[in-house]
């Protein structure tokens, strides 16, 4: 008895290490990369994140722990239930009710915020289980409040969100790094925008000066005139005097207004352009560099394996056919039997696929954190409520995809440890979700190609010219 | 005593994304609230020119009224590079940061370097000593007048009274004649005037063509050396609290 409780301490304090070790991974991450331009206000946002990021980590590392042995099993099986429920409740409960409270926080007085933000999450938790019914992805025996309910519907939304990055990020690669796509921009065709855009800033400039000589002349002129008496003739006589000649001051300052007003729009048109020319010529002077032309090769082998997954996603749609085995025990099996390498099956399947499994996990988990520093640090700005309610989203979602990825790693492991993901997770209906992973994914790689395509021409005249 | 003068004299509005570069320029024009009512947040896009008029040397027998172009540049970080296009020309530069972002002075210092191109750096990045940070944003190096200008003062009360060369501004209240804030702002717009009108005074009695002693933007390459000697940028700074000797 002491032996095991030894052994379950000492698992237990491995567990507690890396969970404080990813939180703070997180937190740095918050400060450092998200918020590098603002300062924190709210510290919870950061905590709810940090929080989300450790447990989300945690499993991944919880698969490697499975696959390489470490730890007794029972404590293990224990560590998986203690994370997946924390991180359901972290997604189901925590994250949505923080959301809505500031959400309502900005809108409604002290009195009503509370349950007017928990009436908010009552409607998410509704539209929540709704998410259900339409899919059949759970075993009708099961009860309401189980982990499996929970993430079967987590599990939905995450691979939805997993195979539109994932379709869209395999499009964009190759669009990004090939040479083929970028234009040839020379320095030229940016002094001629330059220029073009100086002499729209300088017509602009003319026009409001003259405006405020006008505005300034009125101004003189309407203060001379509340210096004088009027009588009701001279008045009525000035009225109509003004009306009837078109050059007055008030209708020339009227006119430059409106003639500023169309420049103005051709200004940022064309300051938008130079934007982008200025982009395109960083692009193509970068590769030009050693980089440059590691990332162009780079880039052909993205597109080869985009094609392919997209040629496979089609097939398995079509013939509705799930992959029995693992790629890696394949690629093992045409190793063995087509190239005769002596190689043992079962002893390298565990250690490649253990490999493997770490490398989908820290590339995924870099590649989703790298997107989401992008895009929140290109649309926060210094409005606290709205970035930290974008904050609270990402962790949402860095949540749900970390979950579903669990889920559809189970596709890319052999058969025991198959086994024992399903024991974990529950009895859910894994073969739906890898076929919704395939079909969100050839949606949104099909969509992305069109909308790239769609950019591609309609930049090209401006380039052309 | 108004001027007949067609020009107008180009200042720059700098500083990063939503510190209130616009709100500051319509309330520095005299306007309490920007044309169109209310508040509107969207970013600048480009450059936006706001005309101000500003009394030159107001008290002195040479007071003049002086037509001022604030060019209110958008401070997105991906529209960095191209707005050097608009640093062409420019005579004096403020500085705005966020009195409640401490970022936003920090990055100061980048937008002073793509004024005159030299490097300031590597301060220790986690000093939080404002001296620290003051003294990587040294505007004295620079060979334009520059004011550093605070905003959002209505949101940070606690704060201390403010050194004598910065402002702290709240764009949403008109600047009061005779207030601290209005003496610092009437320095800064006559010594940016001062070096147009230096040479346009020496002008009469010396040379034929005269240039402004005015900015050209920092250029990458080496068409920045050849434009650097080509234009008349003198490396004196003119502090805005030197008294011009008159006549000279």
């Amino acid at each position: 008895m002491d032996g095991l409780t030894d052994v379950d301490t000492k698992d237990a304090n491995v567990m507690l290490g890396s969970l404080i070790l990813f939180f703070a991974t997180g937190w740095l991450f918050y400060t450092k990369q998200l918020f590098k331009n603002y300062e924190v206000h709210n510290r919870i946002v950061q905590f709810i994140f940090s929080l989300t990021f450790a447990f989300s980590c945690s499993l991944f590392e919880l698969i490697i722990f499975e696959i390489a042995g470490v730890m007794a099993p029972l404590s293990r099986s224990r560590c998986w239930t203690f994370c997946l429920s924390l991180i359901l409740i972290t997604l189901v409960v925590v994250i949505p009710v923080y959301t809505s409270y500031l959400i309502i926080r900005g809108i409604v007085r002290k009195h009503l915020q509370l349950p007017l933000s928990i009436g908010l999450w009552l409607v998410f938790i509704y539209f929540f289980w709704k998410i259900g019914d339409p899919f059949p992805m759970l075993s009708p025996k099961h009860g309401i409040f189980t982990i499996e309910q929970v993430i079967s519907r987590v599990g939905v939304v995450g691979v939805t969100i997993m195979a539109i990055l994932s379709g869209f990020g395999a499009v964009n690669a190759p669009y990004c790094y090939m040479t083929f796509f970028t234009r040839p921009v020379e320095e030229f065709h940016v002094c001629q925008l330059e220029k073009k855009l100086a002499h729209t800033m300088d017509l602009i400039v003319l026009k409001k000066r003259k405006a405020a000589r006008y505005e300034l002349e009125k101004k003189r002129l309407s203060g001379e005139k509340t210096q004088k008496e009027t009588t009701f003739f001279e008045r009525f006589w000035d009225s109509f005097s003004e009306q009837s000649s078109g050059s007055t001051l008030a209708s020339q300052i009227d006119r430059l207004k409106e003639e500023i007003i169309p420049l103005e729009t051709l200004a940022r048109f064309l300051f938008l352009d130079l934007v982008e020319l200025r982009q395109m010529l960083n692009r193509v002077e970068f590769s030009k560099t050693f980089m440059g032309i590691y990332f162009n090769i780079l880039g052909h082998f993205f597109s080869i394996y985009c094609i392919w997954k997209i040629f496979i996603s089609f097939i398995n749609i079509v013939f509705d056919r799930v992959g029995k085995v693992d790629p890696v025990t394949k690629t093992i099996e045409i190793g063995v039997h087509w190239m005769g390498i002596p190689l043992d099956i079962s002893f390298w399947s565990q250690y490649i696929s253990f490999f493997l499994v770490g490398v989908i996990a820290v590339t995924s988990v870099r590649g989703l954190l790298i997107t989401m520093t992008k895009f929140f640090v290109s649309i926060s700005n210094a409005t606290s409520s709205l970035s930290n309610i974008i904050a609270l989203l990402m962790a949402q979602i860095m949540g749900m995809y970390f979950v579903s990825s669990v889920l559809l790693m189970r596709m890319n492991v052999p058969e025991e440890y198959r086994t024992i993901l399903t024991r974990i997770l529950g009895d859910l209906k894994f073969n739906f979700y890898h076929r919704w992973f395939d079909v969100i994914f050839l949606i949104s790689a099909v969509s992305s190609i069109v909308f790239l395509t769609l950019i591609h021409k309609s930049g090209s005249s401006m380039f052309r010219a | 005593m108004s001027s007949l003068d067609e020009s107008s004299t180009k200042i720059l509005v700098l500083g990063d994304s939503c510190v209130g570069k616009t709100s500051l320029c319509h309330c520095i024009a005299g306007g309490g609230e920007p044309p169109g009512g209310g508040r509107s947040f969207d970013s600048t896009i480009g450059a936006t020119v706001v005309m101000a008029w500003h009394e030159y040397r107001a008290g002195t027998p040479e007071q003049r009224t002086e037509l001022l172009e604030l060019w209110d540049i958008g401070g997105m970080v991906a529209h960095r590079q191209a707005a050097q296009v608009f640093f062409e020309g420019a005579v004096g530069a403020i500085l705005v940061h966020d009195l409640t972002n401490k970022r936003s002075e920090e990055n100061l210092a980048t937008w002073l370097t793509m004024l005159d191109g030299k490097p300031r750096g590597a301060a220790p990045k986690s000093s939080k000593d404002p001296a620290a940070v003051a003294l990587k944003v040294d505007i004295e190096s620079c060979n334009i007048p520059v004011l550093i200008v605070g905003t959002k003062a209505d949101l940070v009360p606690h704060k201390g009274p403010v050194s004598y060369d910065r402002l702290h501004i709240d764009s949403l209240k008109i600047i009061l004649r005779g207030s601290a804030n209005s003496i610092t702002l009437s320095r800064f717009f006559d010594s940016c005037l001062d070096r147009t009108r230096r040479t346009s005074l020496n002008s009469s009695s010396s040379s034929f063509f005269t240039k402004p002693r005015s900015m050209t933007p920092n250029l990458p390459g080496a068409s920045a050396s050849a434009a650097a000697a080509a234009a008349n940028v003198t490396n004196r700074t003119m502090s805005p609290y030197t008294s011009v000797l008159m006549g000279s």
